[in-house]
C-alpha cells in the first residue's frame, strides 16, 4: 500500500471547462457567454466562455451566462443546464454544486445562422 | 468588465486620443512647439518634430492616426453598453440560484414572433416592468397597406403575450403597439399581398 502524500489543486478553468462541456449536451443551449473577437477568430467556441465558477475544497459555485435557441421553455432550458453541471461536476470532481446562477443573456434563432454550404458533388458514381 | 477597470480603459483611450492629436498638430504645424513649453521636461524630443523630413513626418502622422483610430475604437467600446450587461429580470429564485433574463433576450422573442405573424413587415420592441413586476411589451409595427389595422394588431398582441409567457414564464400585462402602414413598399407589392 502506497503512503504517498499530497494534494491536488483544481483550477477554475478545470471546472469552467467540465461545467461548459456538460452544458454543450443540453439541448436548447446555443452557447454560453457572448462571443468574443478571439473565439470568432478560432472559429468554435471556448468551452468555459460565460462561466464563472467559485471552487472550494467540497463545493462549487457557478455564475452562467446562457443564450438559449428559440423555440425552447427559457426556465426548462435553465433547469437542464443546472442538473447536467450538479451531475458532471459531482461525478468528475465529486464536489457539490451549491449555487448555480443563470442568466439569459439572448436568444438565438435558428434562421440567423448563415446556410450551410452546399455539399460536393460526389467525384464517383 | 467591472467599473474601475471600464474607467482606467476610458482614461486610456482619452490620453491616447490627446497625444495622437497633439502629434499630428506639432507634425502638421497646427501647433507651435512654444506652446508646449510647459511639458519641455516631458515632450522635449517632440520638438525636433517640425525639422522631419516630408517621409519621416508622414510615417509620424500614420502611427498618430493609427493610434488616433484605435482610441477612438476602445472609448467607444467602453462607452457603449455591452451584451450581459442591460436589465435582468429575475425568472425564478430558490436554494440553487437564480435564473434571469435580459431585457433584450425578451425583445427578441416578441419581435421574432410578430415579425412572422401575417401582415407584419417590420417590429420593434422594448420589454419592461410595472409596478406589479410583470411586463410590459412596447411594439412599433409597419403592417403592409392590405391590412386590417385593428385587426392586425389584436392578433400580434395576443401572439406575443402568448408565446413571451409560454417561453420565459414571466407573466405579461401589457402589448402596448404603435401602428403604421409601410409606405414605400405599398406601391411595389402591396397588392400583391393576400391575407
Amino acid at each position: 500500500m502506497s503512503d504517498m502524500k499530497g494534494k491536488t489543486f483544481l483550477t477554475n478553468e478545470v471546472v469552467n471547462q467540465i461545467a461548459g462541456f456538460a452544458a454543450r449536451t443540453v439541448s436548447g443551449v446555443h452557447r454560453l457567454g457572448k462571443a468574443n473577437l478571439i473565439d470568432r477568430i478560432k472559429g468554435g467556441k471556448a468551452m468555459d466562455a460565460g462561466m464563472k465558477a467559485e471552487v472550494g475544497a467540497e463545493e462549487v459555485a457557478f455564475d452562467i451566462d446562457l443564450i438559449v435557441t428559440y423555440g425552447h421553455p427559457v426556465q426548462e432550458v435553465a433547469e437542464n443546464l443546472r442538473i447536467a453541471i450538479s451531475t458532471q461536476v459531482k461525478t468528475m470532481l465529486a464536489r457539490n454544486v451549491v449555487e448555480c446562477n443563470i442568466n439569459v443573456i439572448g436568444v438565438h434563432f435558428e434562421d440567423d445562422e448563415e446556410p450551410a454550404p452546399e455539399a460536393p458533388a460526389p467525384r464517383v458514381k | 468588465m467591472n467599473l474601475i477597470t471600464r474607467l482606467a480603459a476610458a482614461l486610456f483611450a482619452l490620453l491616447g486620443l490627446a497625444a495622437s492629436l497633439v502629434t499630428i498638430s506639432l507634425v502638421t504645424g497646427g501647433l507651435p512647439p512654444e506652446r508646449l513649453s510647459a511639458l519641455d521636461a516631458l515632450v522635449g524630443r517632440i520638438h525636433s518634430l517640425p525639422t522631419l523630413g516630408t517621409q519621416a513626418v508622414l510615417g509620424v502622422v500614420a502611427g498618430a492616426g493609427v493610434v488616433l483610430i484605435l482610441s477612438l475604437l476602445i472609448l467607444y467600446l467602453q462607452v457603449t453598453r455591452r451584451r450581459g450587461e442591460g436589465p435582468m429580470y429575475l425568472l425564478r429564485e430558490d436554494s440553487l440560484g437564480t435564473f434571469r433574463i435580459r431585457k433584450d433576450a425578451i425583445a427578441a422573442i416578441a419581435r421574432h414572433v410578430g415579425g412572422e405573424i401575417s401582415g407584419v413587415e417590420e417590429v420593434i420592441c422594448t420589454a419592461a416592468q410595472n409596478e406589479s413586476g410583470d411586463l410590459v411589451l412596447t411594439c412599433r409595427l409597419q403592417l403592409r397597406p392590405v391590412v386590417d389595422l385593428v385587426a392586425a394588431g389584436r392578433r400580434f398582441q395576443e401572439t406575443v403575450k402568448a408565446t413571451v409567457e409560454e417561453k420565459t414564464g414571466l407573466s405579461v400585462a401589457q402589448v402596448d403597439l404603435e401602428t403604421g402602414y409601410v409606405r414605400r413598399r405599398a406601391a411595389r407589392e402591396g397588392r400583391r399581398v393576400v391575407n
